[in-house]
């Protein structure tokens, strides 16, 4: 646990998994009735006796107020603990006059109009689950879903609600409406739950899957439950003592949960055809619940905070979560619709168009939900086969080949063929699994990551980082061992370097993407909120410094794959073959990036610039600093890369000179400054005009464009505020002072999440 | 309305360090404070676990004549390590000031109290956890050289978010993390 922090220990004491497996009704009838009987010993080593004399005798010893702690009595136990009769920790205690369980009559008549109102507090209460509230808080305080699921049923003939002599007597319709559709209810969050379960998650932070010792209807199948909504339907659909409006609106909440189990039970299957029309007509049927509500009449009285008694939690009861039907409507529309276009995650390309495509699925506003994420990783990793067809290997090989080695006899399939040992082609084969071995799980960890909520996407990236650290100097000894085998001729070349000059080209993709993860660490910090108004000169500059590496970094590796293209040009006439267009691709992604890099270099530069001259004219707040400096603040702050050996932390006092350019003046800046906007804008515009091939967002071209005409229009902006700013200061003139104001915009005001573009305004 | 609140605060609050002697005089007092910004309140073994560790590390704001609990601040301080080199590293656990008393940094003096009585026990860096909606909090951190150093998502039990703030007290070549100098810290 990091840092042991309060309010998380708390959360997790909240969810303690006090005996979560198999239900086990012995116990939990015995605490609904009496005190549970002290525990049988049967063990025959075990001798028990009467401690009471000792530990009076001991405790006597101590002086009054004294205190014992034993050492291993840590924040969590004390957190933990309970103190019995408080009624906010102890979920026995009862205010005077209060009772332990509701009195509710479950063989009372409700009205259709009721019905409605159940089903839509219902779904309020699953959307409020999915956000992440637990279902203590949620659905479990139905009356109606509890009495379903106490005692646990083992088929639809034990989840009548009325369990008195008069149930022998016809289910009332509208009761039987209300539990199909809480059946219904109850598996689809078994689905969901069974899914988010099986992935990478954080409970408590993303989604709560503890069920309270409640089983969500493991032992009734899905098809029966779904059998009775139909039966249902038919028999709504010929009673004729229900207003027609309210009819509808009944069956449409039939018909939306019956869509709803449909789905989530084939959800997760990377076969099953259909599956994204599913989501879209669960979405379209959604309008005629929406413009139904107004009929429900609410029955607050079947919603109690006290069943969470009767749950396994070692908390009180919390208050029922509250999410607006809005709210939820909304939440569930979202859902319908991130559920269907992550199937098109299926349509694959080329290993930098998936990540492309992840990259901007996760980057949707609000980010998709937890349920929606698990399914795209299980679509991405389940059984460890990508995409349900095929290997990690075959990914791994066409990144790097697409990249560094087109049409390289090092990803030659072949190679794996040849049995002698002596066989270089056997060497180079056993190599290269050594380097996948080592590649394969970082290189995947991007994507799993990816995959995770905003704030552990960047706290994951910071820890991970060190991993690509280890694999470039790993990679770069198998370079080495692999030129017996490549003969590779490497470069003279005087004008570089006196030692002939070699591709490197395993390092050099490892290179690549740990530079690619350090440019996403600083800039998710700005759009996690997490750099104050006088560290932006600096992390902007730190933008620029690592892309204008990635542009160095991608014209060594043209020039090695250019050279490799030519020799081999001869064996490539053909651009159709296999090879042939592993030089196109490798060049066509080096040529994007480059791209890329050069708008995020220029338009850092020009935004970093701007904030030093914001910065000089005292026009950014500046916080005192009693206990440390801006050294020890920039050791904070660049933590995660302190432990990089390539490239280098920029040393303190350097940076602050390249920052500050306390030799520039602030004209000259802006100048510079104003010139970088324009560089990045025609690079952003070139980006903005490829294709999805050059682009390689194949599957995603849209969502990238606007992506990318989102940092188009925070540049242009950037370039109206620097000459804003140059006026004012040409105004001031020397002595005077710059009638500027400076606000920065929070996430919502921005064009772009990663380009904070200063709001400046004249002041009189 | 500001003017009011003035007039209400005693000219000079006593501040004074807690001590294990002072148990039954102000925790009782502490704990009410402290429990009503908290949607459940924490059993008396959190305050024990805290205050009989490191008392010399929590300090209250009192009225001089009423002796009536306006502020307090409770922490630790203990050597860390997780994915980094080893630091003593303190944590600030909870800090309330009773809500007629703010905006008059009080909580400000609270804190910077507790960060001297670190100081003096060498540690090498404070951290605590902040809701991201509280806002005047952060404010007090940052004016001290705290940084956001990453967002914790639906940190609390309503749903928010926090920011973890870290504040380091020496450059970290010269960290010790532990209380008898760091010869072996890093191994």
């Amino acid at each position: 646990m990091e840092s042991n922090g309060m309010p998380a220990i708390a959360q997790q004491v909240g969810g303690l998994n006090i005996n979560d497996g198999p239900p086990k009704p012995g116990p939990f009838v015995a605490y609904e009735l009496e005190p549970p009987p002290p525990p049988k010993i049967n063990n025959k080593n075990l001798i028990t006796m009467d401690v009471t004399e000792q530990f009076t005798s001991a405790a006597q010893k101590l002086e009054l107020g004294e205190l014992v702690k034993d050492p291993h009595f840590t924040l969590f136990e004390s957190v933990g603990a309970l103190e019995i009769m408080d009624s906010k920790m102890d979920s026995g205690h009862l205010e005077e006059g209060e009772t332990m369980q509701d009195d509710y009559d479950f063989s009372k008549a409700l009205l259709p109009e009721e019905i409605i109102g159940i089903i839509d507090q219902l779904l309020c209460h699953e959307m409020a689950w999915h956000m992440g509230y637990p279902l203590s808080q949620t659905i479990f305080t139905s009356l109606y879903i509890d009495r379903l699921l106490m005692p646990t049923p083992t088929s639809l003939e034990e989840t009548y609600f009325d369990r008195s002599d008069s149930r022998l007597q016809k289910e009332p319709l509208t009761l039987q409406i209300l539990r199909a559709y809480c059946l219904g209810l109850i598996k689809t969050c078994w689905f969901v739950n069974s899914r988010v379960r099986s992935e990478h998650f954080y409970e408590e932070e993303d989604f709560v899957t503890h069920t309270f010792n409640r089983s969500l209807l493991d032992r009734v199948g899905h098809e029966a439950i779904l059998q009775l909504l139909d039966e249902t339907v038919e028999l709504l659909s010929g009673s004729d003592d229900i207003p027609r409006e309210i009819k509808d609106a009944l069956f449409s909440r039939l018909l939306f949960r019956a869509r709803f189990l449909r789905i989530v039970e084939v959800a997760a299957s990377r076969t099953a055809p259909g599956v994204k029309e599913m989501w879209t007509e669960l979405q379209s049927s959604l309008p005629q619940i929406i413009s139904s509500t107004n009929l429900g009449k609410p029955v607050p009285d079947s919603f109690s905070v006290k069943v969470q008694r009767k749950l396994a939690s070692t908390v009180p009861p919390r208050p029922i979560v509250i999410v607006s039907q809005e709210g939820a409507f909304a939440h569930l529309e979202r859902l319908c619709r991130d559920a269907a276009a992550a199937l098109d995650v299926f349509e694959y390309y080329d290993s930098h168009s998936l990540f492309t495509f992840v990259s901007l699925f996760q980057a949707r506003k609000p980010q998709p939900s937890v349920y929606v994420r698990t399914l795209l990783q299980h679509y991405l990793f389940g059984d460890m086969i990508i995409l349900g067809t095929m290997s990690i290997r075959q990914v791994l090989d066409e990144d790097i080949a697409n990249f560094v080695l087109p049409a390289s006899k090092l990803l030659d399939r072949n190679n794996d063929e040849v049995e002698v040992p002596t066989d270089p082609r056997f060497i180079a084969a056993e190599k290269m699994e050594i380097f996948r071995s080592r590649a394969a799980g970082t290189y995947l960890d991007i994507l799993r990551t990816m995959c995770q909520n905003r704030c552990r996407i960047r706290r994951t990236l910071c820890h991970t980082i060190v991993d690509w650290d280890n694999l470039q100097l790993d990679a770069e000894d198998l370079d080495q061992q692999l030129r017996e085998f490549t003969q590779e001729e490497p470069i003279l070349d005087r004008n570089i370097s006196n030692e002939p000059i070699y591709a490197f080209p395993l390092s050099s993709w490892a290179y690549f993407y740990k530079l690619r993860q350090m440019e996403w660490i600083v800039q998710m910090g700005f759009e996690l909120e997490l750099y104050q108004p006088d560290e932006l000169a600096a992390m902007y500059w730190y933008v620029q410094y690592l892309s204008r590496t990635r542009l160095r970094h991608l014209e060594r590796i043209r020039t090695f794959v250019t050279r490799s293209t030519s020799t081999s040009a001869s064996r490539l006439k053909d651009i159709g073959t296999a090879g042939g267009l592993e030089c196109a691709n490798a060049q066509a992604y080096n040529n994007l990036s480059t791209l890329e890099a050069s708008a995020n270099s220029a338009f850092a530069d020009a935004l970093s610039c701007l904030y030093t001259v914001l910065d000089r004219l005292g026009l950014l707040s500046k916080l005192p600093q009693p206990y440390s400096d801006d050294h020890m603040r920039y050791e904070v702050r660049m933590k995660p890369f302190l432990g990089i050996g390539l490239p280098e932390l920029v040393p303190f006092p350097e940076l602050t000179q390249l920052v500050t350019q306390s030799n520039e003046n602030t004209l000259d800046i802006l100048e510079f400054a104003a010139e970088s906007t324009a560089a990045a804008k025609r690079a952003l515009e070139g980006l903005a005009k490829l294709n999805a091939e050059q682009g390689f967002c194949r599957g995603s071209h849209g969502s990238w464009v606007v992506e990318v005409k989102n940092a188009l229009k925070a540049c242009i902006l950037a370039n109206i505020t620097i000459v804003t700013v140059r006026r004012a200061v040409e105004a001031a003139g020397d002595e005077g002072k710059v009638k500027l104001k400076a606000e920065i915009p929070g996430p919502s005001a921005r064009y772009h999440d990663w380009w904070i573009v200063p709001k400046v305004v004249p002041v009189p | 309305m500001e003017k009011s609140r003035m007039a209400e605060l005693p000219p000079e609050l006593r501040y004074i360090q807690y001590e294990h002697a002072l148990e039954k005089k102000y925790l009782p007092a502490i704990r009410a404070l402290i429990s009503k910004d908290l949607s459940e309140p924490y059993s008396i073994y959190v305050y024990r676990y805290f205050l009989y560790q490191w008392g010399e590390l929590c300090f209250m704001a009192l009225d001089p004549k009423t002796d009536t609990m306006i502020g307090v601040v409770v922490c630790k301080l203990e050597p860390h390590q997780s994915h980094s080199p080893p630091t003593l590293r303190g944590y600030i656990a909870m800090l309330a000031v009773s809500s007629s008393y703010r905006n008059h940094g009080i909580a400000t003096t609270l804190v910077r109290k507790a960060i001297d009585a670190m100081v003096e026990r060498d540690a090498d860096e404070v951290v605590l956890e902040t809701e991201e909606t509280n806002i005047p909090a952060m404010k007090l951190y940052e004016r001290l050289g705290f940084l956001r150093s990453k967002k914790l998502h639906r940190y609390y039990l309503n749903g928010n978010s926090a920011f973890r703030l870290v504040l380091h007290l020496k450059r970290a070549q010269d960290m010790v993390g532990d209380e008898n100098g760091g010869e072996d810290g890093l191994e």
